[in-house]
């Protein structure tokens, strides 16, 4: 029993990581209308420029601000050169200009710092135990840091008048643009939002376990199944949606082997598009 | 020198298989296989494991690029009739469980030590490998479905394809069954990749998981649109054209022009990438493609 809460709670931490992950998949998918493959590979240049901060002596928070800001110069660059001028195409290509940029990115990344594991410095200290359940200072910060991040985009969206037209927007974007809504405005904040998104969760993700060049575009999958679970294009889906798949990963370890997790997350989107293609806890989208 | 030729047009007629096969799917079709490695894999695998039983190299050629065909079909069922991003993503998840059943399943694929001794495909004549022959048979696979292509592109089923593409409503209106379409095209072009897949395994002897990663998929993408989505010469070309790059690069770094030879081929990548970046933005058509 004690041993079933102890994967949960590890669940929830790996799920609150990728729910900023599947939270800028999904803002993309709303508003730019094509999956990103890139997304992952952001979430690993964030990891990395935060990585060289901290080397530089600075401590996480401004590491991690370092990551984010690295991710929305280099994301705000791609999307001005390759996916603006794309967007008037048929979204196909803007799907296959992602793989270009994600081949980019990773391999600059590749070739930059090499193959190499790193990991941030930060103070080793021993889990706290409660009531058997045993978590890190790093995940209690992991956690926090998430929630944090995922209450500030319900306000931006509910509350700022750029983010009500960012739902309008995403609801529909014929709609939106006759009543006086500025796109491209709204475009760019959804951009800016979605890659700090990923820079946060690169930091995240480097603190959890360790920095490689492959760590963004292996929780990628995972991201995109959390999406499609909370239905894609609707942000407080893709939320829940990344702590059931983390959850379900997690618990998942105790009946197979650990290497299979993914799997898990393939098996729930599989389940999702057969049953409920529009997603669990999405309203109506268009799937078809 | 000339053994060198002969094994790199070897690989290359395989990446020109595995760039005819994602041609039909998304040059003639229009679906977005994120997975194409996938099949290759199941045909490597099946093949060398098979043939690791004492079964014909040819007969588990073929059980090969059967079982890679099948196994494409599940994958239809479930997002052919969803929205093509969706396709994309299902596709490469399944690319990647494929890779980790190759990676996990010890009893079956060795997992990460791989086959050894997969045998040659002309084994039974004797220990010693004839590279030329074996050159020569890649050309006339790959020949013989180029040619079946080009006439099944040609036949009713390739211009249904094409209406499909073209306008799908206008096309199911006229009653056609597009879903039925897309998955022949779908399964087709999975079983091309399983040929292709069982074809390298027997070359080169020794397969592991990790030829099969979805880095793979993504070099064919590249070899298709830069060739012409939608010509399967142009797939051919695009093949050749990609190959000679990457082999040619390595060259250099072979002479030592770059001290670091594993930092020189991420180097490689990058200026792959941001050529199918400019491909996509300023000649979508790419070499061969008609312009749409």
């Amino acid at each position: 029993m004690v041993d079933l809460l102890q994967h949960i709670l590890n669940g929830i931490t790996s799920g609150c990581v990728l729910a900023l992950v599947a939270l800028g998949v999904t803002l993309v998918f709303g508003i730019s209308r094509f999956a990103s493959v890139a997304h992952g590979d952001y979430v690993t240049l964030g990891a990395y420029f935060a990585l060289v901060a901290n080397r530089a002596g600075w401590n996480l928070v401004l590491s991690g601000l370092v990551g984010v800001m690295a991710c929305v110069f280099f994301g705000y660059i791609f999307f001005i050169f390759v996916f603006r001028p794309l967007d008037r195409r048929p979204k196909i290509a803007s799907v296959i200009g992602s793989i270009g940029v994600a081949l980019v990115v990773r391999h600059a990344i590749l070739f930059i710092w090499g193959t190499e594991q790193h990991s941030y410095q930060v103070a080793i200290e021993r889990g706290i135990r409660f009531m058997g359940l045993m978590i890190t200072k790093n995940e209690i910060i992991i956690v926090i840091t998430a929630f944090i991040l995922m209450a500030f985009i319900h306000l931006i969206l509910k509350k700022t008048r750029i983010g009500k037209e960012m739902r309008a927007l995403a609801d529909d974007q014929d709609l939106a643009r006759v009543t006086a809504i500025n796109p491209l405005q709204v475009i760019t904040l959804m951009w800016i939002l979605a890659l700090s998104l990923a820079g946060v969760a690169g930091l995240l993700l480097g603190l959890k376990s360790i920095i490689t060049p492959y760590m963004g575009w292996d929780i990628l999958l995972s991201a995109f199944a959390a999406a499609i679970l909370g239905g894609i294009g609707n942000p407080y889906g893709a939320m829940a949606g990344a702590i059931t798949i983390g959850v379900s990963e997690e618990v998942s370890t105790m009946f197979f082997p650990p290497t299979y997790r993914l799997a898990v997350a393939f098996l729930i989107m599989i389940l999702t598009l057969l049953f409920r293609p529009s997603g669990i806890f999405g309203q109506k989208v268009e799937v078809k | 020198m000339a053994s060198y030729f002969v094994a790199m047009a070897s690989i290359a007629f395989i990446y020109c298989l595995l760039a005819l096969g994602l041609n039909l799917q998304w040059g003639h079709t229009g679906l977005i296989n994120f997975g194409h490695v996938a099949s290759f894999a199941i045909g490597a695998y099946t093949s060398a494991i098979l043939s690791l039983q004492g079964i014909p190299v040819v007969f588990s050629l073929l059980a090969g690029t059967l079982l890679a065909g099948l196994a494409a079909y599940p994958i239809g069922v479930i997002t052919i009739r969803l929205k093509e991003d969706y396709l994309a993503i299902v596709t490469l998840g399944f690319s990647e469980i494929i890779r980790l059943i190759c990676l996990n399943e010890m009893w079956l694929t060795r997992g990460p030590m791989g086959l050894p001794n997969v045998p040659n495909l002309f084994s039974s004549w004797g220990p010693k490998t004839n590279e030329w022959l074996n050159m020569i048979v890649f050309l006339m696979v790959t020949v013989c479905v180029l040619l079946l292509l080009q006439r099944l592109i040609r036949s009713p089923f390739g211009r249904g394809l094409r209406a499909i593409q073209e306008d799908e409503y206008a096309a199911a209106a006229l009653g056609k069954n597009v879903v039925a379409f897309k998955m022949k095209s779908l399964i087709i072009g999975a079983a091309i990749a399983g040929i292709a897949g069982g074809l390298y395994a027997h070359y080169m002897s020794y397969i592991v998981p990790e030829m099969f990663l979805p880095v793979v998929t993504f070099y064919v993408w590249v070899a298709v649109i830069l060739g012409g989505s939608g010509s399967n010469l142009g797939a051919i070309l695009g093949s050749m054209i990609l190959f000679v790059f990457l082999e040619g690069t390595r060259f250099l770094g072979d002479f030592g022009f770059i001290v670091d030879k594993t930092r020189f081929a991420s180097l490689r990548f990058v200026i792959v990438g941001l050529g199918l970046i400019l491909l996509v933005l300023y000649r979508p058509q790419g070499l061969m493609g008609k312009e749409k």
